[in-house]
């Protein structure tokens, strides 16, 4: 399997009091064809941010200050503002949280996809509107014909990423970035997205971002998860691994957190204490804080450690050196979350 | 959208009918037209008297204002006190210059406030967005009757590049327009600026620039047709003191519009000419307001003129 997307050591930083700080720090992970990458954690972590850096889509106040994005091999940070333009919606898509405001009110269906196409083509008007109702057709919608001369209001919520997702892949991108595409929707209706986009997946061999914090939406999705905390990927592995064994403390609370069926349990469980902001993060161990397995060794940053073939973690328990502590501290985690 | 047009014609029937209550009443409160006319010397009270009668205003007040509302039913504004002209005939001769004028304004307006407002946006905290921001301010500080003197000695007197005065051809209206246009365009900058950069933050804007298209385009077509939305209906509020400038700055420019005439006829007590002038133009007003209502459905198809009915 070839890299679609690699990411390398990516840093975004913001201005705060002429003072640069980075809310995205040394994120290296990559996506491989065909495959779905998640990314998951808590609103703040950066995920958004690593996301809209990939597209070059970062608010002004924001950029990329260090690292590589490379797309099918070709380094995007060198690029120019115009080359990097004609990479969107072409080689590289995005789909949003929003669907109720992602479509632009005042244009109908049809214009904007036709837009995009038109955009990137050389298809006439006529052909553009042929594959704009040929890929709203294949996202589902019915009455498409209808539906491409209307306006986004005149659809709902789950009609409308539908759209979303019509128009980013009508180029027939290579990558497609999902920044919480069901979020924003009835539950009944996210089964029903996640599930078109997984058909879409495997017919047109297209790789997928997917940005959540949403953990079903993980395990329904993905093939391998990176965990993101304080702007820093503190775990990576394959799907699997991560529900059977997380390994990061702060995997485990996000695994924890999830509401469990079989047990009755009178509070849900939760990670106490909020991510830091980039003006008060920790040094060391920008977990620590929140960390009931906080150590000595903790004041100091964490390496990603290799723990096994599916994943790795950057806290210190994985440390060869601490595996004494580890298992002392396994049992202490183990009594806490049962 | 016919109930809607209907509806609205209603409603501004009575508005018109609010309106003239008001004129009609209030210029009675600024004397007698008779001691006026007479100016030269001490008439007899005899002579006063067949004034009186042969302009009506013998009668009592409100016979006398339902007189003038039976004739404003059939466009009949009575005759000039003065000149005996039908009124009627008086304000359709110059309406077409006083609108000529309103819609310079607006155009010069809209010609200045739209790149200001958007470039302001675009390059907001940059040099330009500053430049922009105080140009607006300056704009809304100047009266417009002395820019309109400055701009007289300017163009007119020192550079001679534009006419001062009148009206007899496309040179004469631009200064004129300048002068109405400046503090309108000063205000509208300020909500361009706004509401681009309401619209600038909007999820459609990042969807836009996702799909690759050049940054004008996303500019123009996706931000800046939004933000149009709330600037039509406030122009067409804004046209009602546009139309009032014009008053003054007809004066200022010797322009051959409804504004100089109500102004002389009030110099002169002329009731039916100051009723039938200000009548005219709030019509206007009442006619601008509607064709902005029905606009918006064209703008934005969120909303549907009928009203609820969509």
């Amino acid at each position: 399997m070839s890299k679609v997307l690699d990411v390398k050591d990516l840093e975004v930083s913001v201005k705060i009091d002429n003072e640069r700080r980075n809310i995205v720090n040394k994120v290296s992970f990559s996506v491989n064809e065909g495959e779905t990458l998640g990314i998951v954690g808590e609103s703040g972590c950066g995920k958004s941010m690593t996301s809209l850096s990939i597209m070059d889509l970062l608010p002004q106040a924001l950029s990329v200050t260090g690292g590589s994005l490379t797309l099918n091999g070709e380094e995007l940070t060198k690029l120019s503002k115009n080359a990097y333009r004609k990479k969107r919606g072409k080689e590289m898509a995005m789909i949003f949280q929003e669907p109720m405001t992602s479509l632009n009110p005042v244009y109908t269906i049809g214009f904007q996809i036709v837009e995009l196409v038109r955009n990137h083509t050389k298809k006439s008007k006529k052909e553009a509107y042929d594959r704009a109702l040929h890929m709203l057709k294949l996202v589902g919608i019915p009455r498409a014909d209808q539906v491409l001369h209307e306006y986004p209001h005149q659809l709902s919520g789950g009609m409308r990423q539908r759209v979303m997702i019509a128009m980013a892949l009508s180029c027939n991108p290579g990558l497609l970035i999902a920044d919480e595409p069901t979020t924003a929707l009835d539950v009944t209706i996210q089964a029903q997205i996640l599930r078109l986009m997984q058909s879409l997946q495997d017919e047109m061999n297209m790789s997928i971002v997917m940005i959540t914090h949403d953990l079903g939406v993980v395990a329904e999705t993905c093939d391998r998860v990176i965990v993101m905390y304080a702007g820093e990927v503190v775990e990576e592995a394959t799907v699997e691994e991560l529900f059977e064994s997380p390994k990061h403390p702060y995997t485990k609370g996000l695994v924890a957190s999830v509401p469990n069926m079989d047990k009755d349990e009178e509070y849900l469980s939760s990670i106490s204490g909020t991510v830091p902001t980039p003006e008060q993060m920790p040094t060391g161990c920008r977990f620590a804080p929140r960390c009931k397995h906080a150590f000595e060794a903790c004041h100091q940053t964490p390496p990603l450690f290799d723990v096994n073939e599916q994943s790795k973690s950057r806290c210190w328990l994985y440390h060869e050196e601490a595996s004494n502590v580890q298992e002392g501290r396994k049992e202490v985690g183990a009594g806490n979350h049962s | 959208m016919l109930q809607f047009i209907i509806r609205r014609l209603l409603h501004s029937i009575l508005v018109l009918l609010a309106i003239s209550v008001i004129i009609f009443f209030s210029i009675r409160l600024t004397g007698d037209p008779v001691t006026v006319m007479f100016a030269a010397g001490e008439p007899s009270p005899e002579a006063i008297e067949s004034v009186r009668e042969n302009l009506g205003l013998d009668e009592p007040l409100p016979v006398q204002y339902l007189v003038f509302l039976k004739n404003l039913a059939t466009f009949d504004l009575g005759e000039s006190f003065r000149t005996g002209l039908p009124v009627t005939e008086m304000v359709v001769d110059k309406m077409g210059a006083t609108l000529l004028l309103a819609f310079g304004g607006v155009f010069v307006a809209m010609l200045i406030a739209f790149p200001v407002g958007i470039l302001s946006a675009v390059k907001r905290g940059t040099a330009v967005d500053f430049f922009g921001r105080i140009f607006s301010l300056i704009g809304i500080s100047f009266p417009n009757f002395w820019l309109g003197i400055m701009l007289i000695l300017i163009f007119s007197v020192n550079l001679q590049w534009l006419p001062a005065s009148g009206y007899d051809g496309i040179e004469y209206l631009i200064l004129p327009s300048i002068a109405l246009g400046m503090i309108l365009s000063g205000i509208l900058a300020r909500l361009v600026r706004s509401s681009m950069l309401e619209n600038l933050s909007q999820q459609y804007v990042s969807t836009a620039r996702s799909k690759g298209l050049k940054e004008w385009v996303v500019i123009m077509r996706h931000t800046f047709r939004n933000a149009l939305i709330p600037t039509i209906t406030f122009l067409g509020i804004q046209f009602g003191s546009l139309l009032g400038g014009t008053v003054i700055i007809e004066q200022v420019f010797s322009w051959p519009g409804v504004g100089r005439m109500i102004i002389d006829a009030i110099n002169q007590r002329d009731y039916p000419v100051i009723q039938g002038g200000v009548i005219m133009l709030a019509m206007i007003m009442v006619l601008v307001n509607l064709l902005v209502d029905i606009s918006y459905s064209l703008i934005d198809p969120r909303i549907k003129a009928g009203g609820g009915s969509s």
